[in-house]
């Protein structure tokens, strides 16, 4: 096995997974790492039975206890088996109070491919507008739940534009052979792009295997 | 005996290992029993997963019929040894084999190169329990350094143990416990009307009349629960070990507060307002007669025992509750939407078998 790469990539979800795709395919050599185990479905497997094993316990696993040293040490937190366990990496937040505090929420899959494995195979396209919030907000008063005037006084513009990200839309949605509308100058509303999630995984893969 | 067992593909043993077995903390992050604990285990999260307890879908040549599957289990048993190159052999004995045959373990590769890691896959009946120990180069055997669960044996030895899913006779509890466990746990699930009471009796008969006997032959236990009971047994041996001890203590403080506000009826035996009384005593932490320097909130005890009565009734059946999938059944039932078809019966909102692999379910897009 190589010990020197060009690149390394840390992770093989939906970030990860599709840089190394496209070094790969720009002839670097690139080594992805990835903590969690590589589950492969039904079609894959000698047995016919897929790897990703549901948690019929219940939707998550049993209680486990935080024993790391935080201001939450000994609360019950419940993880399923894609997920960290809290005590090996312990996910720690500054909570409210100014403690720090142990948290699985947030967690999606440690896996080969990431939370690509959970994903809904719905992808939403930010529309021109969600670039520009400062602007639109500016001065309205028809927002009715808003008293404090709180959106106005937060929203923000990005200091890009939906054709600077339009590219990037489009390739994933060429390479995840998903469907969806092609965008549109005059629309508003975000574009849906819904595609097979286990084509990401195997686009992760690509690149270890060439 | 030697056609039960097989080697599972190096990729899949792996997968078992990397999120558990392959970490390297020193300390023991993982206890979640007395401090001064020093065992291998405590370093490793989730050891009870050890062996891997799964679903059989062919493998072994001794099982050719592909019916007998969901009879069975495969239990994969790994070894970590000390590195790449030491032990250089392990196997496993058991009650699942022959005892006095040792069952050879292969060494994993990743990527063409060794691991430390030792497996073999032996196909065992469900609803069983066995002992077993691992042979590192050709010692006396030894005891599963991961695994938690162990049985004491009539000799005083200790060995490692295993059980398989729908396993349905007590694991850990004494039968007054679970007695009392029956009460306590029917109180809390809605099955207790008439209506509901009857319902899980026409669920039962129809099970028997379909006949499929090797399916439902773990419906046990059935008087008046769907198995919960067995799966609070079942999770305080392996998944939830750490709460064996508020059980234990919690059932002998609840057997003696009963018994002081009736001593003269069996705990197990009296009435439904004695229960509701002493729940709603243990919800607001105020429980006269109970033992507050062996435990001090009734309340964490009560919030325990209905998470665990819960989930036992609508949890997968392998876990030894939800016996036949009456929880599901009843809540199939129970939440229904009228049918816009004249004279056809309500649609189900919860239709349980359309996301579920055979043999319970109905749906074949997902078989794990």
């Amino acid at each position: 096995m190589a010990d020197r790469f060009d690149v390394i990539v840390i992770g093989s979800g939906a970030g990860g997974a599709p840089i190394a795709h496209v070094l790969a395919k720009a002839g670097k050599s690139v080594l992805v790492l990835e903590k969690g185990p590589l589950l492969r479905p039904q079609y894959q497997t000698s047995n016919g039975r897929s790897e990703f094993k549901r948690e019929e316990l219940l939707s998550d696993g049993p209680e486990k206890r935080v024993q790391i040293p935080v201001a939450n040490v000994g609360q019950s937190y419940y993880s399923s088996h894609v997920e960290p366990d809290l005590n090996d990496e312990p996910h720690v937040y500054l909570d409210a109070d100014g403690k720090d505090k142990a948290t699985i929420e947030g967690y999606t899959a440690q896996l080969a491919g990431g939370g690509t494995n959970l994903y809904g195979g719905v992808s939403f396209r930010y529309s021109p507008l969600d670039f520009k919030l400062a602007d639109f907000n500016a001065g309205r008063t028809d927002l009715k739940a808003d008293p404090n005037g709180d959106v106005p006084r937060n929203a923000r513009n990005w200091p890009i534009a939906y054709g600077n990200l339009e590219p990037y839309y489009t390739k994933p949605r060429n390479w995840l052979a998903s469907t969806g509308l092609a965008p549109t100058s005059k629309s508003r509303s975000p574009k849906m792009c819904i595609s097979r999630p286990s084509i990401l995984i195997r686009s992760a893969l690509t690149p270890m295997k060439g | 005996m030697a056609d039960f067992f097989f080697y599972k593909d190096d990729q899949e043993i792996l997968n078992f290992c990397c999120k558990y077995l392959a970490r390297f903390n020193t300390d023991l992050r993982h206890s979640y029993g007395p401090p001064g604990s020093s065992a291998t285990r405590d370093r490793f999260a989730e050891v009870w997963r050890f062996p891997v307890v799964g679903s059989y879908g062919g493998g072994a040549p001794a099982i050719t019929s592909p019916t007998d599957s969901s009879n069975y289990n495969e239990v994969t048993f790994i070894y970590a040894g000390a590195d790449e190159q030491s032990p250089v052999s392990v196997s496993v004995i058991g009650t699942f084999n022959t005892l006095y045959n040792p069952l050879p373990m292969h060494r994993a590769n990743f990527d063409g190169a060794p691991t430390r890691y030792f497996s073999v896959t032996y196909v065992v009946p469900q609803g069983q329990t066995h002992r077993y120990r691992f042979m590192v180069d050709d010692a006396y055997p030894v005891n599963d350094p991961i695994n938690p669960q162990e049985v004491q044996l009539d000799n005083g030895a200790v060995w490692s143990r295993f059980f398989t899913d729908a396993f349905t006779s007590p694991l850990v509890m004494e039968s007054w416990e679970l007695d009392l466990l029956y009460r306590l746990s029917a109180e809390i699930l809605p099955f207790q009307t008439a209506d509901d009471t009857n319902f899980l009796n026409r669920f039962y008969d129809f099970l028997d009349r379909s006949g499929r006997d090797n399916l439902y032959a773990n419906v046990y236990r059935m008087d008046d629960s769907v198995g919960e009971v067995n799966f609070i047994d079942n999770i305080l041996a392996r998944e939830e070990r750490q709460h064996l001890a508020d059980y234990k203590v919690c059932l002998r403080i609840i057997d003696r507060v009963l018994r002081q506000r009736n001593p003269f009826v069996e705990p197990a035996k009296m009435t439904r307002d004695i229960y509701f009384d002493l729940y709603n005593d243990m919800a607001s932490n105020q429980v006269g007669g109970w033992d507050y320097t062996a435990y001090s909130s009734p309340q964490y005890f009560l919030y325990l025992l209905r998470r665990h009565v819960v989930t036992g009734a609508f949890c997968h059946p392998k876990y030894g509750g939800n016996a036949g999938a009456a929880g599901w059944a009843y809540l199939s039932e129970r939440y229904n939407t009228p049918s816009t078809v004249p004279g056809q019966p309500p649609a189900t909102l919860f239709d349980w078998r359309r996301s579920l692999e055979p043999p319970l379910g109905i749906n074949k897009d997902y078989l794990g």
